[in-house]
């Protein structure tokens, strides 16, 4: 069954599952270019951008010969892992126009839990950098994430939707000092490199966090971001060595499993004499044991707390909001129109080009047969074929683009079909 | 009516609460209500008050359960208008002027109450200024240990909203601790004093009964709550619960004496 969505959006967030749900399907960076050497090799997208942060796990694709919707998110559940059916309501499934608005919104973070958020733009633009990487990002969905960053920028300058917007880096601040009081005088502890992490401790050093220590896989990684906070660096295996020591701990790592557990953290406990612990956890799958927050004195929170927290304003940035709805929607019509635009000019090419082939390939067959016509007559056979084929497809490829310009793509399908030209992938 | 002042007092207490209820049921919100104003007017008032009972009796005003009652009352309400003048305290008024209204209509309640001879002695006032400043300390303690067992479910429980209403968990144990601790020497050095006061006349009065044992009581919790968390480190949620034990002890026991054994030590 060829498939008759030109774009395709799979995925899971925060507004249909949970962190324990989301965790289960994220997507390391590390295993992107597999999944989505998978989805080429297997026919299920001739383009596909893999978008995997803490609220969400998406999948963007021009669907290939085996790609449908449903296929595509049976496979965004697999490729996490997940073979059970307790996740498939949880997935969402957009097609088309409706994939190209979502991405728009997901861009503006008026899909994100912080409303008017910004660090979605990044995990963006690292999502189509894997993509490029693995070769899986073709003309379509580069056009797609250009305009899609182009509307962000638009609703983040047009609109006040970022104004105030509380971060994950001072919602993480804010929480910190609820418990500890001050961050004079305190230390923290951050376990990995990840996006959040960097952020919440950027943060905490500007509100006058002490002292840091980084702990990453990598330990030259780890002391050039000691480094960037002037704290010191040690290696991963050090982690629980630290835990009785610092007053706040931040996990950002993309390990997928618990680094922290409860019998970590209990160990040190003794040591603290009853100083509080504040636990952070960002990661999506998490990396602290949360049965912690049980325990007298440790306080554990994770990146949904953060965003509830930071999102106490979002009231405030709703009648932003609604304004850039209307940029999001006024932008997707336009875009969604000239994408099309563009696709059905790059298959009326191909028809183009086929009969092209077909009018040489048959000159060439008639003039061998007609050997020793004068060069004259040659021409003459070459103008007229050439104005047959011009005149035959004058009307249909007119049609088609005069269907297109209205955005009936159903239409101009047909006379794809019937020209062989629909079922070929771009490259 | 022969206290005027504390009668005002009382009323600069419950208006408020009144006027909050009422404003809320209409489901509107009033900042003349939670002025703090009515605070400092009650304060002022109790101070009136036990002035005014010092001057009548021609002692100190703790002498008396009346006189005691407003004297505590007095030290709880001024103890919070200092406390609140630090970041987000307001909520530990709750408690604080429940507790200040409480003591000051239960004063309203008591008779008087006439001076014994042997009550005036400067020495004597000092023990009792000294016993009452610590109860006074306690309150707050309490009050502080309550926000902070609030405020700590809060953040366990994940429940995020209005957490930046009251202070942080630090600070507030940092206060607790401090209250505690100021309280217990005040409470400490009292009772020693009173010791003295009865050895010194001879009589070993007030050196048994509900009101002595019961206090010697409230300052072993204290010693043990103290003593705990210098050398055991337990800080935050134990420190917080013996300092609601504590007081909610030390309530009971003069609620008891008050009621049965006819004010401090049967006097």
């Amino acid at each position: 069954m060829v498939c008759d969505d030109r774009l395709i959006a799979v995925g899971i967030s925060h507004h249909t599952a949970n962190v324990e749900d989301r965790e289960r399907i994220a997507v390391a960076p590390d295993l992107v270019p597999g999944i989505l050497g998978r989805l080429r090799d297997d026919g299920f997208s001739s383009e596909a951008i893999l978008l995997s942060t803490c609220n969400r796990t998406e999948l963007y694709t021009v669907p290939g010969s085996r790609g449908d919707v449903d296929r595509l998110a049976r496979f965004l559940a697999e490729s996490g892992g997940v073979t059970d059916k307790s996740l498939a309501d949880k997935i969402y499934k957009k097609r088309d126009q409706e994939a190209l608005r979502h991405i728009f919104r997901v861009a503006s973070s008026l899909d994100s839990l912080v409303l008017g958020e910004p660090q979605i733009v990044g995990q963006m633009k690292t999502a189509l950098r894997l993509a490029q990487k693995s070769n899986a990002a073709g003309p379509m969905l580069h056009r797609v994430m250009d305009h899609a960053l182009r509307v962000s920028k638009r609703v983040r300058t047009e609109t006040d939707i970022s104004r105030e917007a509380v971060s994950v880096g001072r919602a993480g601040v804010e929480l910190a000092k609820q418990v500890l009081g001050t961050l004079e005088g305190r230390s923290a502890l951050l376990v990995g490199a990840g996006e959040h992490g960097k952020i919440v401790a950027r943060a905490l050093v500007d509100f006058g966090l002490d002292e840091i220590v980084v702990a990453n896989r990598t330990f030259e990684r780890a002391a050039a971001l000691a480094d960037m906070f002037n704290g010191s660096a040690i290696p991963l295996q050090e982690v629980d060595r630290y835990l009785p020591r610092v007053d706040i701990v931040l996990c950002s790592t993309g390990a997928g499993r618990n680094l922290i557990s409860r019998d970590d953290v209990t160990a040190g406990l003794s040591k603290r004499r009853g100083r509080s612990l504040v636990m952070i956890d960002l990661a999506v799958p998490r990396n602290i044991d949360p049965s912690v927050n049980e325990l007298s004195g440790v306080f554990r929170f994770d990146i949904d707390d953060l965003a509830t927290f930071a999102g106490r304003g979002q009231a405030a940035r709703r009648d932003a909001a609604q304004v850039a709805e209307g940029i999001v929607e006024e932008a997707t019509e336009l875009h969604w129109r000239q994408l099309m635009g563009e696709q059905v000019n790059r298959e009326l090419g191909r028809i183009v080009h086929g009969a092209e082939q077909i009018r040489q390939s048959e000159v060439e067959r008639i003039l061998t047969v007609l050997e020793g016509l004068p060069a004259d007559q040659r021409g003459a056979v070459e103008a007229m074929t050439r104005a047959i084929v011009k005149k035959v497809l004058h009307q249909p490829l007119r049609q088609v683009r005069d269907w297109a310009e209205q955005g009936d793509i159903g239409q101009a399908k047909t006379i794809f079909t019937a020209f062989g030209a629909e079922a070929e992938d771009d490259d | 009516m022969d206290n005027l002042a504390a009668f005002i007092a009382l009323v600069c207490l419950i208006l408020p609460v009144i006027g909050e209820m009422w404003v809320r049921q209409r489901g509107r919100q009033s900042a003349i209500c939670s002025h703090p104003a009515w605070a400092v007017l009650a304060t002022t008032a109790l101070l009136v008050s036990v002035v005014q009972i010092a001057v009548q009796s021609g002692s100190w005003p703790m002498v008396t359960v009346r006189g005691g009652l407003q004297t505590l009352a007095l030290v709880v309400s001024g103890g919070w208008l200092i406390l609140r003048t630090r970041e987000r305290m307001e909520a530990a008024g709750v408690i604080l002027l429940a507790l200040v209204g409480w003591l000051t209509a239960a004063s309203l309640v008591e008779s008087p109450g006439a001076v014994a001879q042997s009550s005036v002695s400067p020495f004597f006032s000092m023990h009792l200024g000294l016993i009452f400043l610590g109860l006074g300390a306690f309150a707050l303690s309490f009050a502080l240990s309550a926000l902070f067992l609030l405020q700590r479910r809060r953040l366990k429980n994940k429940n995020l909203s209005g957490i930046q209403e009251l202070p942080a968990l630090d600070t507030l144990d940092r206060l607790n601790f401090r209250t505690q601790g100021f309280g217990f020497v005040a409470l400490t050095v009292g009772i020693a004093m009173g010791f003295f006061l009865a050895m010194e006349t001879g009589s070993g009065r007030g050196l048994d009964g509900l009101t002595f044992w019961g206090t010697v009581s409230v300052w072993c919790w204290y010693a043990i709550g103290l003593q705990t968390r210098l050398m055991g480190g337990w800080r935050g949620k134990p420190a917080a619960v013996f300092g609601v034990v504590g007081f909610g002890g030390l309530s009971l026991i003069l609620g008891l004496a008050a009621l049965w054994a006819g004010g401090w030590h049967g006097v």
